[in-house]
């Protein structure tokens, strides 16, 4: 695969409320060199984000104040910048409802906590069509 | 430990202490049967993270905890579990038993078998108590857009809402993308006023590039026409939602809407909310509005809108401010030498400017960091609620604790070593201080004791005052004890002052109970807390009163890191002393310098006053050229609590913010050097340890005076 220029980079969003497990997420994020990753803390602060960039995929926590997870992807789906966008919502691995209602409402895929790197790595290169190497 | 272990304790502390305090306020709400399920969603959310968190950190058994307390807590957001007495006995032993695991003591006790009763425990709790809700109402008439996103929890209490009786409103708002997180905070305030935010529902159309739309859904006892007007300086609008068939119209789902305009007129349509801002200073100044919420509502934000930083690297940060203003000492001799050589004086004056403005800004950059180590007392109160409440039960005795001024900031170091102090303290007020409470009640005193937990600074220091309205302390008694426990002599006994007989209690080994308890602990008396205030360069007082109670007062310095000094000269040599230590400094003719005993005093105001000469103490070379006046010396007054001495001295040089160093090895055992600090052109300087020096003073006092009081029993060492 020919190297990506610096301005055809993917921005991803990571959306999660609990900064150690955002810099893990991010941490785990940073092994795909393709990616250009932003954070928000929340829900609220997420949107403020989409709205002053461009974002290629989306990573999000079900469980935030004020804005949760849901209510995030629902909007999405309904923007018209964001309605095609991927969305990985990160769960708890008992979270099998929240999974579910997040996916009817549009989400792409999910990754459990604790998150394991090389299982993160496999769904975003898959989800961006980038080779799996 | 490794720093990853370093960040998730403090990390699982923080949670842990945030669950704790809703707790607590959950427990006095349940009192008034008024509870606020904000409360309980935030323990759920708190705990929750916590489980995230000891997963990503592979701490298995807190990661265990949490998730059967998070089922707990759902059921209890959930309304399927009443918030009992039972329920938050055990909540409250899950904070205890988080305290254990985090940090388990070698060898003492098993934290596994602990935790595994403790499960069991929650288990057959939950199983037993949990009840069914009966969610079989039709909530159709909401519509699907709103109900197809709302989690389980926010149906439970849309119904909830509903059942009470609530009527529903959807709020829809704009906000500035800029401001969004004070407007929306704003908003909610004042919606909570009025009743309940249920939830937040991001709206898809109309949002732009610069504004987010919401929609928020609230449940309230208030009429429409009031509603509106709660919200009328906001840019909303309000739509009431009313099932068919109620208000006799059948116009599902908005049946009355409004648009409060906001002096639109005024406002350019384009960007309205900027103005939010500016108008509305008071309500919205971003971190403090923060601040001032209730930690319940904000905690789990907070956690977002901080960084922990290692307190050494502050220090690190500290000493280069002092190393700073050093440099700036230096630059003033520069400005010196430029002033001999120049002519027209127009640069120097200019360095001249520049330098005052630096050392502006230096002062300010020191405040900033001294700032930044300060964290307020309520984190230490916190705990010992927990404290009260748990030896209260203990011993069968009722207690209502008060406190107040928990909003008052000390170095965290400080407040790091007062919680074991302090938790000392309030078990032996519950434990020998307060009456049982049917003894109590035949004294006429009310059945429920009070004890007083207070902060609050006075000057530049800070006083922590623990207060009950128990049996109080008898100093004869007291004396008794310590003559049969050989801590003071029969002859010291029959002259010893009420004061001075109160204060035996800080001496190692004393106790006025024959059994100690398990609650206070044997040999772990007031000497150790004493021991351990003396630590932080605290001072501790008791005053009492046989019948009505006991004052504790301790007085503690605001910080460590930096104090004030009054900078001196003995034969030649430097010295810096406390300055919160100086009483006064005098300068004394030297023929009014008598001697008692061989020892040189002074009389101050009818008063003997010992001397001590530093020069001799320290056996001090004079240095080559020095020449001290022998006609008269300058005497610097130091002392703590009542015992004083006067410190001879042959120059005072002045006053001086100092950042004190610990000693190197060679000096660190050194009686009477309490630390090093560095003044201009890179002179170290000694700080002098003025509760050593007073203890020197006291020990030529009482040889020095015939009819001699223990004074040494009262002073710390």
């Amino acid at each position: 695969m020919t190297q990506q220029p610096k301005d055809t980079r993917y921005n991803v969003l990571v959306v999660e409320d609990s900064p150690p497990m955002r810099k893990m997420i991010v941490f785990a994020l940073s092994r795909v060199r393709e990616l250009q990753v932003t954070e928000a803390d929340d829900g609220v602060d997420a949107l403020r984000k989409l709205a002053q960039q461009r974002y290629h995929l989306i990573l999000t926590d079900i469980n935030m104040p004020i804005l949760d997870g849901l209510k995030l992807v629902k909007r999405l789906r309904a923007d018209r910048t964001y309605k095609e966008t991927p969305i990985i919502i990160i769960t708890t691995e008992g979270a099998a409802e929240d999974r579910k209602r997040a996916l009817d409402l549009g989400a792409n895929a999910y990754i459990t906590k604790p998150i394991q790197a090389p299982l993160v790595h496999k769904i975003v290169r898959q989800i961006l069509g980038l080779s799996l190497t | 430990m490794d720093s990853n272990s370093t960040e998730f304790i403090a990390e699982a502390q923080e949670v842990i202490e945030t669950f704790s305090r809703s707790l607590l306020e959950l427990e006095t709400q349940s009192r008034s049967g008024n509870l606020d399920p904000d409360l309980i969603n935030g323990s759920f959310r708190a705990v929750h993270s916590l489980k995230g968190l000891a997963g990503l950190f592979g701490a298995t058994s807190i990661g265990d905890l949490s998730h059967a307390l998070e089922n707990t807590l759902d059921s209890l957001r959930l309304g399927k579990l009443d918030v009992t007495r039972e329920v938050l006995d055990v909540l409250f032993e899950a904070i205890e038993l988080f305290g254990v695991l985090l940090m388990p003591k070698e060898g003492v006790g098993d934290p596994d078998a602990d935790l595994d009763r403790f499960l069991g425990k929650l288990q057959a709790l939950t199983r037993a108590a949990e009840q069914k809700v009966d969610n079989s109402e039709s909530l159709e008439w909401i519509g699907e857009a709103i109900l197809g996103v709302l989690t389980e929890y926010e149906e439970h209490r849309l119904r909830e809402n509903l059942k009470a009786g609530r009527n529903l409103y959807r709020v829809h708002a704009a906000f500035d993308i800029l401001a969004i997180d004070v407007g929306i905070e704003t908003l909610k305030e004042k919606l909570k006023a009025h009743g309940e935010v249920i939830t937040y529902l991001p709206s898809v159309d109309g949002s732009s590039d610069d504004s987010i739309e919401l929609d928020i859904l609230v449940g309230s006892d208030i009429d429409f026409q009031k509603m509106t007007e709660v919200v009328a300086d906001q840019d909303v609008t309000v739509h009431r939602l009313a099932p068919p068939g109620k208000d006799g119209k059948a116009r599902p789902p908005a049946v009355e809407d409004v648009h409060v305009p906001v002096s639109s007129s005024e406002q350019i349509p384009d960007q309205p909310e900027p103005e939010v801002v500016v108008e509305e200073p008071k309500e919205s100044p971003r971190p403090s509005a923060r601040e001032d919420a209730q930690p319940s509502e904000t905690s789990l934000r907070s956690l977002s809108q901080t960084v922990r930083v290692d307190l050494r690297r502050l220090d690190v940060l500290m000493n280069l401010v002092g190393e700073l203003g050093l440099v700036q000492a230096n630059l003033g001799g520069v400005l010196d030498l430029l002033r001999e050589l120049e002519q027209s004086g127009d640069v120097s004056r200019e360095l001249q400017v520049q330098i005052r403005d630096m050392t502006r800004k230096l002062a300010l950059l020191q405040q900033g960091i001294l700032d930044v180590r300060m964290v307020p007392i309520g984190q230490v109160f916190d705990k010992l609620a927990r404290v009260v409440r748990k030896v209260s039960r203990e011993l069968d005795k009722e207690i209502r604790l008060m406190i107040s001024g928990e909003r008052t900031v000390l170095d965290k170091l400080i407040v790091e070593e007062l919680s074991d102090p302090l938790m000392h303290m309030i078990r032996n007020c519950i434990d020998h201080g307060i009456e049982a409470p049917a003894e109590r009640v035949s004294l006429g005193k009310q059945q429920v004791g009070r004890i007083e937990l207070r902060a609050f600074p006075k000057g530049n220091r800070v006083v922590i005052e623990v207060e009950d309205d128990g049996r109080g302390m008898n100093w004869q008694k007291i004396r008794d004890a310590a003559v049969r426990r050989g801590v003071i002599t029969a002859d010291d006994a029959a002259s010893i002052s009420p004061q001075d007989a109160l204060n035996l209690v800080f001496t190692p080994g004393f106790s006025t109970r024959d059994q100690a308890s398990t609650v206070s602990g044997r040999g772990v008396g007031m000497d150790v807390v004493r021991h351990n205030i003396a630590k932080i360069s605290g001072m501790i007082d008791v005053s009492t009163e046989v019948g009505r109670g006991t004052l504790f007062s301790i007085t503690l310095p605001v910080t460590l890191a930096i104090i004030q000094a009054l900078v001196i000269q003995s034969a030649g040599h430097t010295f810096c002393i406390p300055l919160n230590a100086v009483l006064e400094s005098i300068m004394v003719e030297s023929r009014d310098i008598g001697t008692v005993e061989g020892h040189e005093v002074i009389t101050l105001r009818g008063k003997t006053l010992p001397l001590l000469h530093l020069s001799r103490l320290f056996e001090l070379q004079p240095l080559s050229g020095h020449r001290p006046d022998p006609n008269r010396v300058y005497v610097v007054v130091v002392g703590l609590a009542q015992h004083r001495v006067g410190l001879v001295v042959d120059e005072l040089l002045g006053q001086q913010d100092v950042v004190i160093k610990p000693l190197g090895t060679a000096l660190r055992n050194v009686p009477g050097i309490a630390g090093a600090t560095e003044l201009g052109a890179n002179r170290t300087v000694l700080l002098l340890d003025v509760g050593r020096l007073v203890d020197e003073g006291a020990h030529i006092y009482q040889t020095a005076e015939t009819n001699s009081v223990t004074i040494g029993g009262a002073l710390g060492g």
